[in-house]
C-alpha cells in the first residue's frame, strides 16, 4: 500500500469490522504483546468493563481471531485468552491499513 | 478507554502495556541481579586467569591459553541454564503470588522488543563506551576495558526499556547504577599506576579494570528494584495508566 497513490475510498470500506471497533481493537493490541493472558490482565490492562470483556472476546472467538481455554485454577474458573495465527494477521494487516489511510489523509 | 485522534499510537499503547508487565512486577529484576551475581564471582576469577601466566596456576600448570574460553564456554553455559530455570520458577511465581493482583499474562521466551529499544541500546551504549574510556583514561591513567562495558550496558538497556515502555524505576536505577559503580571503580583504583603495579585498594589494575565491581553494585540496585517492583504491585500500584 503505497501512501503517495490517490486516496480510494473503497479502501476505508475495506478495513476489518471485526477488529474495527474500539474494545476489540484494544482487546487485540494487548493480546498481540503477549502469547496468552487471562481474564483479569485483560481486564486491568483494557480497563473494559466485565461483561464488555466477555461479549467483545466472544465476537473475536467466533472470528476465530482468539482462542478462550475455561479451566479451574484453586476451586475458581479461570479463562485464558491467546491470539490465533489468524488473528496475528489479521491485527497487523488492520494496523498497517491505519498507518496507510492516516498518512494518506495527512497528504491530502 | 483511551482517547487519541492517533488510533495507531493508542494500539500501540496497549501493546506496549502488555508487555512492560513482564518487568513491572520486579520478579526478573531479582533474576537479573542473580545473574550479575554469577558474573561477578566469575569475573574475580577470569580476572585472575588473565591477569597471571598459566604457570602460577595452582592446579594448571600446564594448561594454556585455552583454559580461559573454556571458562568463557561454561559462564555462557551457566548463564543460559539459569535464565532457562529462572524462566519457569519466575512463571510459577507470577501465577500464585502476582496473579491474583494484577492477572497472568505469558510471554515470549524471546520476546518481540520494539526496534527503537535496540537502537537506543545501541547509541547509549557506544556514546557511553567512548565517554567512559575517556573518563577513566583521564581520572585514572587506564581505560578499565573490562568494566567499562559492565557498567554502561545495563544503564543502557534499563534507559532503552525504561523509557519506550514508561518504567520510572528503571530510568532512576539506571542513573544510580551509573554513578555508583563510576565512582566505584574510580574509588578502588585510586593511585594504581603501570609502573608500581596495582597497589590500589582491591588490587585492580586501570588498563583493565573488573567487571566484579559494576557487577555487585548493578545486583544491588536491581534487587532493590525488584523488591520495590513486587511491592507495588502487591499495594495494586500498577494501574494502567491514560494517554501520555
Amino acid at each position: 500500500m503505497n501512501p503517495d497513490q490517490p486516496l480510494d475510498l473503497s479502501q476505508l470500506v475495506e478495513v476489518d469490522r471485526i477488529i474495527h471497533e474500539p474494545a476489540r481493537a484494544a482487546i487485540m493490541a494487548v493480546l498481540y504483546g503477549v502469547e496468552s493472558a487471562d481474564f483479569k490482565f485483560l481486564l486491568e490492562t483494557t480497563q473494559l468493563t466485565k461483561g464488555n470483556l466477555s461479549v467483545h472476546a466472544r465476537k473475536l472467538q467466533a472470528a476465530e481471531y482468539l482462542t478462550i481455554e475455561k479451566s479451574f485454577l484453586n476451586n475458581y474458573p479461570h479463562t485464558r485468552y491467546s491470539m490465533t495465527k489468524l488473528g496475528r494477521a489479521a491485527f497487523k494487516a488492520y494496523v498497517e491499513k491505519l498507518k496507510w489511510l492516516s498518512k494518506a489523509m495527512e497528504g491530502k | 478507554m483511551e482517547q487519541n485522534n492517533n488510533p495507531v499510537a493508542v494500539l500501540d499503547r496497549y501493546t506496549k502495556r502488555s508487555v512492560r508487565s513482564f518487568w513491572m512486577d520486579g520478579l526478573w529484576d531479582l533474576v537479573i541481579s542473580g545473574m550479575l551475581v554469577i558474573i561477578a564471582v566469575w569475573g574475580a576469577i577470569y580476572v585472575q586467569f588473565a591477569a597471571f601466566p598459566s604457570w602460577t596456576w595452582p592446579f594448571f600448570q600446564n594448561a594454556g591459553r585455552s583454559m580461559v574460553w573454556i571458562g568463557l564456554l561454561i559462564l555462557v553455559a551457566g548463564l543460559a541454564l539459569y535464565i532457562w530455570g529462572m524462566w519457569i520458577v519466575v512463571k510459577l511465581v507470577k501465577k500464585r503470588m502476582v496473579a491474583p493482583y494484577t492477572g497472568f499474562a505469558e510471554h515470549r521466551f524471546i520476546m518481540r522488543v520494539d526496534h527503537k529499544v535496540y537502537g537506543w541500546y545501541l547509541i547509549l551504549y557506544i556514546c557511553g563506551l567512548g565517554i567512559l574510556y575517556g573518563l577513566f583514561a583521564w581520572i585514572s591513567g587506564g581505560v578499565h576495558m573490562m568494566s567499562v562495558p559492565f557498567i554502561i550496558s545495563p544503564a543502557a538497556i534499563l534507559v532503552g526499556v525504561g523509557w519506550y515502555y514508561q518504567i520510572r524505576r528503571y530510568l532512576w536505577l539506571a542513573a544510580v547504577g551509573l554513578v555508583l559503580a563510576f565512582l566505584l571503580e574510580i574509588f578502588a583504583t585510586t593511585q594504581a599506576n603501570y609502573l608500581a603495579g596495582p597497589q590500589n585498594y582491591l588490587d585492580i589494575l586501570p588498563q583493565w579494570g573488573s567487571p566484579v565491581l559494576p557487577c555487585l553494585v548493578w545486583a544491588a540496585l536491581f534487587l532493590v528494584s525488584g523488591v520495590l517492583g513486587l511491592a507495588g504491585t502487591w499495594r495494586r500500584a500498577h494501574e494502567p495508566r491514560s494517554a501520555a
